[in-house]
């Protein structure tokens, strides 16, 4: 029988070592962004026994079309959620971690607290590195003040898509307010790595593709990682178009011209993606280039 | 020792799945990490590895047929 999706859309899965991340997770009542989005590199990144925490529970207050993870009341907020994160994070041996969140606009703070009480339990129980994806928090300062306090690696933000599909794709939010977001971080915390994603294949121009990436990097923003649509069911927006390795090639040639410092454009990258890679990559490039942390 | 490999949740609430192809045969030895199959998920197509050596003795379902998650799809002796 012929695959309909491309084979560049070919993964594999060792069910043994997928399983041995779960029940850690399961063991620890953590929740990971690889199960709850459905990712398709959760095969490839547990073979090397990595992971993506998502705190705050699994129930986001959003409805993204394009996202797996599931819109609803959210749960209250655990406090001993950042300590157990740690916990994984010790026991994985990781030497980056990433920590997200589902959005949650019903928390005064949009769960910045959490995001720091994070950072601050991992730093006191590892030596990893620490890389947090947020939500825009609503573009409220104080609570992106609250997470760049505690000097993560890497702080992300993810733009998701080109500004013409955020009404599809993002009806709750805006493309100037996550920009807005990487700008302020930038300009608050220069030394911090600033990273977002977004994703092609839902109908966008190789024009606005670039004009996305233009933006994003007028805003300081240092790294970013650009991957294929893939719908996650039938109720979530359809894919347009599987855009093709060369494409996204020219994407990361695009990403290095404009400045920035590391870009994984690639019909598999998600967010964190190779990010442990990434950031290494970047930071050997800021080196280089005489720029100190 | 007798075993059967069944269709693994790929994916969070994965019902069932397409079996597209059978990368092994019976009678064939097999070792730890080598495709067993593909199947098409939603988002990839997902080849799934042997998780230890096993020898393929049957295979309990076609190409192209549609197979809910946790029903038998080969017989295997470890």
């Amino acid at each position: 029988m012929e695959n309909k999706k491309p084979e560049w859309l070919r993964v594999r899965y060792n069910m043994r070592e997928v399983n041995a991340i779960y029940a850690l997770a399961d063991g620890l009542e953590l929740n990971t962004v690889c199960r709850e989005s459905g990712c398709p590199n959760i095969g490839k990144c547990s073979k090397c026994g990595s992971a993506t925490f998502m705190i705050l529970g699994k129930k986001c207050t959003r409805n993204c079309r394009f996202c797996d993870v599931d819109c609803g009341a959210p749960e209250a907020p655990d406090p001993d959620e950042p300590r157990r994160v740690a916990d994984a994070v010790k026991r994985l041996r990781l030497t980056h971690a990433v920590i997200t969140s589902v959005t949650r606009d019903d928390l005064p703070d949009g769960g910045a607290s959490a995001f720091a009480a994070v950072i601050r339990e991992i730093r006191e129980m590892t030596s990893a590195t620490v890389e947090v994806l947020i939500p825009d928090f609503r573009g409220d300062r104080e609570a992106i003040d609250t997470v760049i306090r505690e000097s993560p690696d890497v702080l992300g933000h993810n733009v998701e898509t080109v500004k013409r599909l955020y009404p599809v794709a993002r009806p709750q939010a805006v493309y100037e307010r996550s920009l807005g977001v990487l700008k302020y971080v930038k300009d608050n915390y220069p030394s911090a790595m600033v990273k977002t994603a977004f994703m092609v294949g839902l109908g966008e121009t190789r024009d606005e593709v670039r004009e996305l990436m233009r933006d994003v990097r007028e805003t300081g923003c240092d790294l970013l990682t650009a991957g294929q649509y893939l719908q996650p069911s039938e109720d979530h927006l359809n894919v347009v178009e599987y855009v093709t390795p060369e494409t996204f090639a020219d994407y990361a040639a695009d990403a290095r011209k404009m400045g920035f410092l590391g870009a994984v454009c690639d019909p598999l990258a998600r967010s964190s993606y190779l990010a442990a890679d990434l950031y290494r990559d970047a930071l050997a490039v800021r080196e280089k280039n005489g720029e100190t942390r | 020792m007798k075993k059967t490999v069944t269709m693994p949740e790929l994916k969070k609430g994965m019902k069932k799945a397409v079996l597209c192809r059978w990368n092994v045969e019976p009678g064939q030895k097999v070792e730890s990490g080598s495709e067993l199959f593909e199947t098409e998920t939603e988002k990839a197509i997902s080849a799934v590895e042997a998780e230890e050596n096993m020898t393929v003795l049957r295979l309990l379902v076609d190409e192209g047929d549609e197979v809910e998650v946790g029903a038998p799809l080969m017989e295997v002796e470890m």
